[in-house]
């Protein structure tokens, strides 16, 4: 039996780190504007090795990856729109607190909670 | 330079403190603060059943410590700046040391409301005396003598009488509620932002049916204070239904407001259920005490 490969630990970060981190979209995806004018992603997502071997043997295809869509709210298109691969995640923070008059506690948790979920889906990845 | 404070109300509890302290956890009768990431102050209160011992309330604290190993705590002297400020309290300090922290705090109790409050301070050996604390155990209040609860937390503050017991609330980002209850009433108070966005395709009707769970149709508009509102109001009352309504075990009567903050780009809402037929001005006085900050 192969021993499991030990994984490195993961850097530690704290708040101001991670705050200067810079959030840059997924090349892979591709977006549209929907007609109620919020923003659709399209993205990549790599299939579990069972449901490729059960494809494979009931539909004689295996697709290595499929596509999914996630359709943003427009508070949501509003913070895609900003990570530009420029802005860090305290500016967006802050940009997103003064175009919706927030306090900037709430407008950090809205924010973090939000590339949180995109980071979860590989929409995202994180420049420090 | 001028000390830029910021007022907290809490659950019958009340104080000032540094405007660049944030609340980073909320119980219905703890609170704990951070400054820059770091742990600045914890207050707990509470009622007190029989005798108080300032002895028994520390070593109740310890036993319910979940961290261990737990510091030792001993007596400590309160700097006379202290004692003047907290002269209204029976107080005993208190300090603590660890090897990374320190604590110094007092348990405090209030022999005319009989509520009993324990609060420290994280690293401050060398700041005892620092404004920013004297104005916190200045401004601090475990009781009003107008018969109201006070409640001022991030945006919100509300006046609501003592009678209304907190019941559950949460601080979501863009939505906040909170919810009382007494035997007869259960309001609940919610504040939503930023309107700009939660209205850009809807319209505040279609948006209170939305949230509240009501239909449109009930709905019907009208102005607070010179902002748009929607209201839905209670059915009237006659006859023997009203004696009814008291035998239920849910209120059966309900009576919402939302109104639409332009200027702020809020949202905020009332909602009172009861088993009593409404004041008339019931709602306006809540409306009244229900403010941001």
């Amino acid at each position: 039996m192969n021993p499991k490969p030990k994984q490195n630990p993961l850097p530690h970060m704290n708040k101001q780190h991670a705050l200067a981190a810079i959030p840059v979209q997924n090349s892979e995806i591709t977006t549209e504007v929907s007609t109620s004018g919020h923003l659709i992603i399209r993205y990549p997502v790599a299939l579990r090795p069972w449901i490729a071997k059960w494809l494979r043997r009931f539909k004689g295809t295996s697709p290595q990856i499929r596509y999914r869509k996630l359709q943003l709210d427009n508070l949501g298109t509003g913070v895609w729109q900003m990570i530009d691969g420029k802005r860090t995640v305290q500016d967006i923070i802050d940009d997103f607190a003064q175009i919706h008059q927030l306090p900037a506690a709430e407008s950090e948790s809205a924010v973090t909670q939000f590339l949180r979920d995109l980071g979860k889906r590989g929409l995202i990845g994180m420049r420090t | 330079m001028a000390l830029t404070l910021k007022k907290i109300a809490w659950n019958g509890i009340q104080f000032s403190i540094p405007f660049d302290w944030e609340l980073v956890s909320i119980d219905s009768r703890h609170l704990t603060f951070h400054k820059s990431d770091t742990p600045a102050m914890e207050i707990k209160w509470g009622p007190i059943k029989g005798r108080f011992s300032h002895q028994g309330l520390l070593k109740k604290l310890v036993q319910g410590h979940k961290a261990r190993p737990i510091p030792k705590i001993t007596k400590w002297q309160l700097p006379p700046a202290w004692t003047q400020a907290l002269a209204a309290y029976s107080a005993q300090g208190f300090c603590w040391q660890s090897d990374a922290s320190n604590g110094h705090g007092a348990t405090l109790y209030c022999p005319q409301c009989k509520n009993a409050v324990i609060f420290q301070f994280f690293d401050i050996r060398n700041r005892l005396t620092n404004p920013g604390l004297l104005q916190f155990l200045k401004t601090l209040a475990d009781h009003r003598d107008d018969d109201c609860t006070a409640w001022r937390l991030f945006e919100v503050q509300a006046l609501l009488p003592k009678s209304l017991q907190l019941k559950h609330y949460h601080f979501k980002p863009g939505n906040h509620e909170l919810a009382f209850k007494s035997s007869i009433l259960a309001v609940k108070l919610y504040r939503w932002a930023p309107a700009s966005a939660l209205l850009a395709l809807s319209n505040l009707t279609a948006f209170t049916a939305d949230m509240l769970q009501l239909s449109e149709a009930q709905l019907s508009f009208t102005s607070i204070q010179g902002n748009p509102a929607v209201e839905m109001q209670p059915p009237g009352v006659t006859g023997w239904h009203r004696h009814l309504l008291r035998w239920g075990i849910k209120p059966a009567l309900k009576w919402v407001r939302v109104w639409h903050l332009e200027r702020n780009n809020r949202i905020l809402g009332i909602s009172i259920e009861s088993k009593k037929p409404f004041k008339p001005n019931q709602m306006a006085q809540l409306c009244a005490n229900f403010q941001l900050k």
